[in-house]
């Protein structure tokens, strides 16, 4: 009993600290956004603001063209996630389902792509896409960002899981390989889809650097991007950056909250022993 | 004896298959794993093919459904070649052994599925799925999914998801191992009784003998991708064709002794003891087989062997005797009243039904032994 109450007691408290370590620079700049600029500079800072500065929500999404930055970021994460769904349903079928010559050294081509740094493709992949002349174009912004070998090597994995004889049942019942990936093998992934797509969405969410660099006119930034309107050269806004920050990540967080318990959620997979 | 109820419900395409494979083989890279089978299946019956894991017995299962292609051979269905025909095509169900159900869909669903694909308008689709739900007696779990069914019951599930559209061949693949030994039994039994009811011609795959036993019209048992016998079970148990068919068969396991044929006597390796029988050979080496239940507590006056009592099991109804003949240690079945306690020496006879002599490679040796019919 005392040593079950013991280890639990140590387990809170060690969550407990690891959850105010990670929520402390939330907080931080939660109350940062509610100072007056004066505050925000003083040394030694202060956490609690003497006086709640609403208005620096106002202030901070007038001060940008927010409104168009938010639509932007909207289509890129909508159509670049439901784009990466796609080629990766298709792709983790067939490196894991279908047979074809070379089908192995290709996947393990991909695979090698994931240990090339992000960093080091930014320049060609500019260059290739100057070249098409989609630069400061939505193309730019989502085409790049439609496939991703991680995911496809992850729901390629899942796709293995499911037993051989659940193909060829449905192949007896006379179900085509592209109906049996929709109608059977996609519900069933639904979990790993999920991930997935809520990964992609805030990754794209959050992408400043290669929006930064494809794009040039204030039509076709995104948020994270229009954030930089608060550095200026005479030095960076930081209350106001901090309350354009906190409207920012707000729908990834209510986005979370929606998806937790469909990433949580096991997969059903009784119904196929062994 | 199928009930009019049965036959209305189950008119197949009118027509049970015969199916026929002619030097039908498979091979994996240099694995020869199905080798020139030749056989045919009659009309209506169920026939299970046995034999170790690895013996081709599912690989030749998954040919007939045409999930795998040959890579020699033909089957025929009814007289027609099956090459090239997709398994959707042929006129089959088949059940799997870990069922394959779809996890998201419910029973119901599940049923239909078949159906749907076939585009069966959906109201038809359900009457059927129904229809098929009763016969297999899962009806009252019509909305549950599998993960919320017990292992018979998703056994059934699969059984009439294998039926709904009719087949005109039903394939199992070992459906019944990953049940437990009783569902196990009431499942075989639910299977023969669905069987006879739509006289359905069916194959069984299977690795437990008992099983294929006790259900089957006709047994193939398959060795290193090779046809051994097929026959029916009992003809099988009772006349193996060889070694292999004769050891694979029975429990506990037919006794074996080394022993060499001469001049009207088999003598038995390692003791001073021969039996009488006349068979080919001079000084051959051979394999002499007995069943345990071929022996039986001797008289003074009549042929027997002399043994020493090692170990007495009684078994409910059986009683089970270990004995050693020279250093060979027997089983044998005694009778239930016979007074044998381990330490004894006693006389054993042996009954004709039950007795084979092999060559060492494992072939039959036809024999005549004068013994038989003395006091059986």
């Amino acid at each position: 009993m005392l040593r079950d109450a013991l280890s639990k007691t140590t387990i809170y408290v060690a969550l407990g600290i690891g959850a105010v370590l990670m929520l402390l620079p939330f907080i931080w700049m939660l109350l940062t956004s509610l100072k007056s600029g004066n505050e925000v500079m003083i040394m030694p800072p202060v956490w609690w603001p003497d006086d709640f500065k609403w208005e620096n929500y106002k202030t901070a999404w007038e001060m940008a063209p927010f409104g168009r930055y938010l639509l932007n970021s909207l289509v890129v994460m909508v159509l670049s996630t439901l784009g990466e769904l796609l080629t990766t349903i298709l792709a983790a079928y067939a490196f894991s389902k279908l047979h074809f010559w070379g089908r192995d050294i290709v996947f393990a081509l991909l695979l090698g792509t994931m240990m090339v740094p992000g960093e080091v493709l930014l320049i060609p992949n500019f260059v290739f896409l100057s070249n098409l002349g989609w630069i400061d174009r939505y193309e730019a912004l989502i085409i790049p960002w439609t496939a991703s070998v991680f995911a496809i090597f992850l729901l390629r994995q899942f796709f293995l899981s499911v037993p051989k004889d659940l193909g060829y049942a449905a192949k007896i019942d006379g179900c085509s390989d592209f109906r049996f990936l929709w109608t059977i093998m996609v519900p069933l992934a639904k979990p790993a889809l999920f991930t997935i797509a809520l990964l992609k969405a805030i990754g794209s969410w959050n992408a400043f650097l290669w929006p930064l660099i494809v794009t040039s006119s204030k039509e076709m930034r995104t948020l994270p991007v229009g954030l930089t309107s608060f550095s200026t050269e005479a030095g960076t806004i930081y209350e106001l950056l901090m309350a354009a920050s906190t409207m920012i990540i707000l729908p990834m967080i209510l986005l979370y909250f929606i998806l937790q318990k469909y990433i949580i959620q096991g997969i059903s997979k009784a119904g196929l022993k062994g | 004896m199928s009930s009019d109820v049965t036959t209305t419900m189950y008119e197949s395409g009118g027509i049970v298959m015969q199916v026929e494979l002619r030097e039908l083989s498979m091979e994996f890279q240099d694995v020869i794993a199905v080798d020139r089978l030749n056989l045919k299946i009659e009309q209506g019956k169920l026939v299970s093919i046995l034999g170790p894991s690895g013996c081709g017995k599912s690989t030749t299962l998954f040919m007939m459904a045409g999930i795998y292609e040959s890579t020699g051979g033909t089957i025929l269905f009814d007289g027609k070649s099956m090459n090239g025909v997709p398994p959707e095509s042929r006129g089959i169900g088949m059940v799997f052994q870990n069922y394959a159900l779809y996890p998201h869909m419910t029973v119901l669903q599940n049923i239909q599925f078949p159906l749907r694909m076939r585009k069966m308008p959906r109201k038809q689709a359900m009457e059927r799925a129904l229809e098929m739900a009763k016969l297999v007696q899962i009806d009252h779990l019509a909305d549950r999914k599998p993960g919320q069914l017990s292992g018979g019951q998703q056994q059934r599930t699969a059984i009439a998801r294998a039926l709904a559209r009719k087949p005109d061949l039903l394939l199992f693949d070992e459906p019944l191992s990953n049940l437990d030994a009783r569902l196990r039994l009431e499942m075989r039994e639910e299977i023969r009784r669905i069987q006879q009811e739509l006289q359905v011609t069916t194959i069984f795959v299977t690795h437990d003998q008992e099983e294929a036993m006790s259900i089957s019209d006709k047994v193939i048992l398959m060795k290193d991708g090779v046809v051994q016998q097929y026959s029916p079970p009992q003809k099988m148990y009772d006349e193996p064709e060889n070694l292999f068919v004769a050891s694979f068969l029975g429990s506990p396991p037919i006794n074996q002794l080394q022993g060499s044929i001469s001049k009207g006597v088999v003598s038995l390796a390692g003791t001073d003891q021969s039996i009488p029988v006349e068979a080919e050979g001079q000084n051959a080496d051979c394999v002499v087989a007995v069943r345990p239940e071929a022996f039986y507590k001797a008289e003074q006056d009549e042929f027997h062997v002399i043994v020493d009592v090692e170990l007495v099991e009684r078994i409910g109804r059986d009683m089970i005797a270990v004995v050693k003949l020279g250093g060979t240690a027997l089983r044998v079945f005694l009778a239930h009243e016979d007074d044998v306690h381990a330490g004894n020496r006693i006389r054993l006879g042996i009954r004709k039904k039950g007795f084979h002599l092999f060559t060492p490679a494992g072939e039959r040796i036809p024999f005549q032994a004068s013994w038989f019919g003395h006091k059986q």
